[in-house]
């Protein structure tokens, strides 16, 4: 009887943490290393990126319209060096795309925006990174960062 | 001939039907035809939001417009994209200190979009987003970072809907 419950259990944990694993592994993620951005902004400087973007992607059918929704989580964790002060700058977000379609794939390029937070004197500017993502309804996914901008507004 | 509409909400959802006259009211255009639709709309915006980033949490009144672009482009291999920017020209006020924000932001997006089943194909999309603006502090009080959730829909008769998801979440900046 007791062996029962300890198999039980045993089968309860996996099954749980199967789950636990699915719904948190990063589906894909990105290195980066040493992007230079395109700064727009007159106070702040061109900065080196490196770092990870981290992709996360759900698939559901809708039954009746056979429409996939691909919800996509884009997460950064960024350092940064000043090309012109040598500071060091952080930046880390995440943001959700949710994208419906009757296809077996979809394709969004979207703005994904960051604060770059200056860690001296330099001051903080906005990252305006530009993603590439291609999703297929198994949840593959493949994504590039095609641009990376500095703002700091007006 | 069928006319444009963006629908925005607010709590309430609001029509503006806009006067356009589409060259393509019921498409894109002919696949392969680089043909496009545009349109957009000026939204006035009069709100408040909450200040977490003072102490205590302030309230700021902002005015000025969501003014979103849209713009359906067919390309050569028939495929259809949507490219929609959102644009945020936005005043703000902190109702207790007087301290005067400015938000003048957008956001651009270029979504592949769905064909609807039907000979010859129609482009439909839906997609849900976060869009993230700065209201620069016209003073020495951090600056703020909105975030509004917008559930943007265009059909198979290019009427386009924009639904509000919530208010806007406010995040303090360096």
């Amino acid at each position: 009887m007791q062996g029962c419950r300890k198999i039980s259990l045993a089968i309860l944990l996996t099954v749980v943490c199967a789950g636990l694993a699915a719904a948190q592994a990063p589906a894909y993620t990105a290195t980066l290393q040493n992007q230079v951005t395109t700064n727009s902004c007159s106070a702040g400087e061109p900065v080196a990126l490196s770092g990870t973007i981290s992709y996360q992607v759900a698939v559901s059918t809708d039954p009746t319209t056979g429409a996939n929704t691909f919800t996509i989580t884009a997460s950064s964790n960024l350092n940064g060096v000043g090309q012109t002060t040598g500071g060091n700058y952080t930046a880390g977000d995440s943001s959700d795309y949710i994208v419906s379609s009757t296809q077996p794939s979809t394709e969004a390029v979207v703005e994904f925006k960051s604060d770059l937070t200056s860690q001296g004197s330099a001051p903080s500017m906005t990252l305006v990174q530009t993603l590439d993502i291609v999703v297929d309804a198994s949840g593959n996914i493949s994504a590039q960062v095609t641009g990376n901008t500095t703002q700091c507004g007006n | 001939m069928v006319g444009k509409k963006v629908i925005f909400g607010f709590g309430l959802i609001i029509i503006v039907a806009l006067a356009a006259a589409p060259a393509y009211p019921q498409s894109c255009g002919a696949p392969g035809s680089n043909s496009n639709v545009n349109f957009n709309l000026h939204q006035p915006i009069s709100q408040t939001v909450t200040n977490s980033c003072a102490s205590p949490a302030a309230t700021v009144t902002l005015g000025g417009e969501f003014f979103f672009e849209f713009h359906c482009e067919t390309k050569a291999n028939g495929d259809f994209h949507e490219h929609w920017t959102s644009h945020y020209n936005l005043t703000g006020v902190d109702t207790a200190t007087g301290v005067k924000y400015v938000g003048k932001d957008q956001q651009n997006y270029d979504l592949k979009m769905d064909p609807d089943g039907t000979f010859p194909p129609v482009p439909t999309s839906d997609f849900r987003t976060n869009d993230k603006f700065k209201l620069i502090a016209q003073g020495p009080t951090p600056d703020l970072t909105m975030t509004q959730s917008l559930h943007i829909k265009v059909d198979a008769n290019n009427i386009a809907t924009v639904q509000k998801d919530g208010n806007p979440v406010v995040k303090c900046s360096k």
